[in-house]
């Protein structure tokens, strides 16, 4: 509410609704200029939901895992395949619209929930937050988060995960990592998937890793095909390895 | 382009604060954003103006500070602002370092009337 005048412009619906300022009685507000500090961060909110989160998570145990890359790297397949070795696993599937990666995961056998962001190009703390005690329960081991496929917005907002995964394929080409370094200057493991192309693509590995290198010196890296599965061992170990610390941000 | 739903929280965040000061209007917000982001600039100021409609905030001016990036090499122990897309020590070319600068995403202050 307005402290000045009463009305109601001042809640937080105002932003939404078209409210005009007129009233039938005279104001008395200050009209000098001042200058107000805030100094907040804008992603302050969802950090804090993303801090919940993680206490949630250490709390049980659970190892969270955030996906993240563009359509088409082949996340749901590797899902998939993982499925095989590592059957109990959870995984939560983010989309803008429809359950087709969902049901794809349903049909392996695994436990999974599809979250629709709709018109939101990424999956944020709060959507994460809600499951808590829902999808997400305190006997659950091992969580996998699949992000909307996008390179650029699910980079900058937290869900609490221990561990942001990159995927590049290899028709995407070899210098993603430096059109898109905000995401892998903060992934902690790169994923370079369908390595069974890369000999028809003419993809050149020495030169994603160099790239790689470039914006990310410690990110741990590894080549699979989530077709044919060679390579398969390297991400399924990444997974059960329980002795990973928890993620400082 | 979740620049609008940043825009949005912002928005939302700075009308509830400056009606709580008792403010008529908003004319100026100040933002500092990072080159490491993920924010881009062009489409941020658009996605603000709209977001800004029917609010206290709806004209107000726009002022973002951008940061470069800025980082310390563990092997040198130099300061260096490298681009981007080669974080590296720009003295010895090593690529161990510590983003110092670069990461900010805030709300400095806002000029009211």
């Amino acid at each position: 509410m307005c402290r000045d005048c009463g009305c109601e412009a001042a809640n937080d619906k105002a932003f939404f609704n078209h409210h005009h300022h007129d009233h039938d009685h005279d104001h008395h507000h200050h009209h000098e200029i001042k200058t107000i500090d805030i100094e907040q961060a804008i992603l302050a909110k969802n950090d804090a939901l993303a801090e919940k989160n993680r206490e949630y998570f250490n709390r049980h145990n659970i190892k969270v895992f955030n996906i993240i890359s563009s359509p088409g790297s082949g996340k749901t397949l590797l899902l998939e395949k993982t499925l095989k070795h590592l059957p109990n696993i959870s995984i939560i599937i983010g989309d803008q619209e429809k359950d087709f990666d969902a049901k794809r995961i349903a049909a392996s056998g695994g436990r999974t929930i599809q979250l629709n962001t709709y018109s939101s190009c990424h999956l944020n703390a709060e959507m994460i937050n809600k499951e808590l005690d829902n999808f997400i329960t305190p006997d659950i081991d091992l969580l996998i988060i699949e992000n909307v496929g996008n390179l650029v917005c699910p980079a900058a907002f937290d869900l609490g995960e221990h561990a942001k995964v990159a995927v590049l394929s290899t028709p995407e080409g070899e210098e993603k990592p430096v059109k898109y370094p905000v995401l892998f200057h903060t992934a902690d493991l790169i994923i370079i998937n369908k390595m069974d192309l890369a000999p028809i693509l003419e993809w050149n590995q020495d030169k994603c890793l160099d790239y790689i290198r470039k914006v990310n010196a410690k990110a741990q890296i590894i080549k699979l095909s989530a077709k044919t599965e060679e390579g398969l061992d390297s991400w399924i170990n990444y997974l059960s390895n329980k002795n990973m610390e928890a993620r400082v941000h | 382009m979740h620049e609008l739903a940043l825009a949005t929280e912002i928005v939302k965040n700075v009308s509830k604060l400056a009606h709580e000061n008792k403010a008529l209007k908003v004319t100026e917000l100040r933002l500092e954003l990072g080159v490491m982001s993920g924010i881009e600039q062009e489409a941020f100021d658009f996605c603000f103006d709209m977001a800004a409609k029917n609010t206290i905030l709806e004209g107000a001016k726009l002022s973002v500070n951008k940061i470069p990036l800025e980082v310390r090499c563990q092997k040198c122990f130099s300061l260096s602002s490298p681009e981007v897309f080669n974080i590296v020590c720009e003295k010895c070319k090593s690529n161990d370092v510590v983003i110092i600068k670069g990461k900010e995403l805030k709300i400095l202050n806002m000029e009211v009337q």
